[in-house]
């Protein structure tokens, strides 16, 4: 049993048939991108996973349990799956230890002591020790999306998604988060990245998920794909991208 | 803007700019100073020659002042009620289920749309209507006063505070869900300090006038400082020495009050204030 199911998902927005008959699965401790044209779906995707959007038909699994079930306790789900957005989101009036303590404590019920130490300790791991009591807007584009890696990590989630998470980002930038995800990636971390950066993909993926027009038409290894994608629609794209 | 560009060269243009901005300013100085100057001749006119202040002293107190308390009285309490009852109207405009938003918005559109004094009538004199025996509660036109400018400003700072929260990205609602956190949780910790933040402005300005329409209580036979000016001038036939003192009342609460809202909003902004970890 892989650690996050999709079956037979579909998802419209309105008339728009966004994701079509999605079949996927991701084991534990994988880390499997997802590629493909902009408008493929691979957002959406993630945001189903959460629930920020809601699917037609179909269903999604967290370790067996249905998440998009309607009785399902979906603030219980949130918790053991990590979200990074495109566009950070961190919290404007917290500072970054603010930003990574809160769910904790909150949520969990953790003291403030101790969210506040854990949320240190995530800190330093992200490589911003010393920002603790910076605000966001005094952060850059990296650091700050690097708070927000460390935010979610703060749940201890199962699995984390990031939804481009470089692609807001100034080019000099885009480095240090990639080096915080696959520092995350070798310690274990079940991840579904949906990204743009084929040279991560390549490095750090263990499976790559190619999505086109709603429906995923390849998934392989990163060596098979990037060296000779077996589907045309694989191939039209990695030419695209040389 | 400019007609005659045709014929004029870029460095004429600056140039013919510069001395307009120039006349401009200098036409500003000049108008607000004479301004100022009448202004302060007239003021100068009426405090040396037209107050009595022999009467102003004997009016001052006790009629006076118990009429200012009163308004500060109910001024605090009805503040803090159309605060809090803005929030509920606000959250309730802004929420996902239907028939909750209509709702908020229906009451909105009725206390923006009718009269304060309507509303007012309606309170003190058609709800009395509604009791076959006599009405339970003694002095109601204090209840109805509050009553009224508590329903009537909540519909107000509702409405502010509806632009506060809608004015906050969607993306944040989205982070703090994603963390497992409740739709309240998120309001409270994330959603609302940012848009009280915005709203501060707009609430605070409402406040200001709920201030205002405590003149309004006078039809309600409360003594408010409109109810004592004309108590006094109806008794001594002075006008400017109420009026002064009346002018002063309003000002000696607006200003303050104005000032307090500066105030938290400056401390809201997390830009002027050290991290407090």
């Amino acid at each position: 049993m892989a650690l996050l199911e999709f079956e037979g998902v579909n998802k419209y927005f309105g008339e728009t048939h966004v994701l079509k008959d999605i079949d996927l699965e991701v084991e534990e401790q994988e880390v499997a991108v997802v590629i493909g044209p902009s408008g493929s779906g691979k957002s959406t995707l993630l945001r189903c996973t959460n629930r920020l959007e809601e699917i037609q038909s179909g269903e999604i699994r967290l370790d067996d349990v249905p998440l998009t079930d309607p009785d399902a306790d979906i603030n219980e789900l949130r918790q053991r799956i990590g979200m990074v957005f495109q566009s950070f989101n961190l919290f404007p009036h917290k500072t970054a230890l603010e930003n990574v303590a809160l769910a904790p404590k909150r949520v969990k019920n953790v003291p403030e002591e101790e969210a506040h130490e854990d949320a240190r300790e995530l800190l330093e791991r992200v490589g911003l020790g010393a920002q603790t009591r910076s605000y966001p807007s005094e952060l850059s584009g990296g650091q700050q999306q690097r708070v927000a890696i460390a935010r979610a990590l703060a749940m201890d989630p199962d699995v984390m998604l990031f939804d481009e998470v470089t692609s807001a980002l100034d080019p000099e930038l885009v480095g240090e988060v990639l080096e915080v995800m696959r520092d995350l990636a070798e310690e274990g971390m079940t991840m579904m990245v949906v990204t743009h950066e084929m040279g991560f993909a390549r490095e750090v993926a263990d499976t790559v998920t190619l999505m086109a027009d709603g429906r995923i038409v390849e998934r392989t290894a990163p060596e098979q794909f990037f060296d000779q994608p077996t589907t045309e629609r694989g191939q039209q794209f990695l030419s695209k991208l040389l | 803007m400019a007609t005659d560009t045709g014929r004029t060269t870029d460095t004429d243009r600056g140039v013919l700019e510069q001395l307009n901005d120039q006349a401009f300013r200098r036409l500003g100085v000049a108008g607000t100073s004479l301004f100022a100057l009448a202004v302060g001749l007239f003021i100068g006119y009426i405090l040396l020659v037209r107050v009595d202040y022999a009467l102003l002293v004997e009016i001052i107190y006790p009629q006076f002042t118990f009429a200012f308390l009163r308004v500060i009285g109910i001024v605090l309490i009805s503040s803090v009620l159309s605060v809090i009852a803005g929030v509920i109207v606000g959250l309730a405009r802004v929420s996902r289920t239907r028939l909750t938003s209509s709702i908020a918005k229906s009451y909105i559109e009725f206390f923006r749309g009718t009269p304060l004094l309507f509303q007012l009538f309606v309170i003190y004199i058609g709800v009395p209507q509604l009791w076959s025996g006599s009405f339970p509660l003694q002095q109601f036109n204090y209840y109805a006063a509050v009553i009224g400018l508590t329903l009537n400003h909540a519909a107000y700072v509702g409405e502010a505070l509806r632009g506060g929260i809608e004015s906050i990205p969607d993306g944040q609602m989205e982070a703090s869900r994603s963390l497992g956190m409740s739709y309240i949780q998120s309001m409270r910790e994330v959603i609302l300090p940012q848009a009280w933040r915005n709203s501060l402005a707009a609430i605070g300005n409402d406040q200001v006038i709920l201030v205002k329409d405590t003149s309004l209580l006078t039809v309600l036979a409360i003594p408010e400082l409109l109810s004592a000016f004309r108590q006094i001038n109806s008794a001594t036939f002075d006008a400017w020495t109420p009026i002064v003192l009346v002018a002063i009342a309003y000002l000696m609460i607006t200003i303050p009050l104005g000032k307090v809202i500066r105030t938290l909003e400056e401390r809201a902004d997390p830009a002027t204030h050290g991290g407090d970890d």
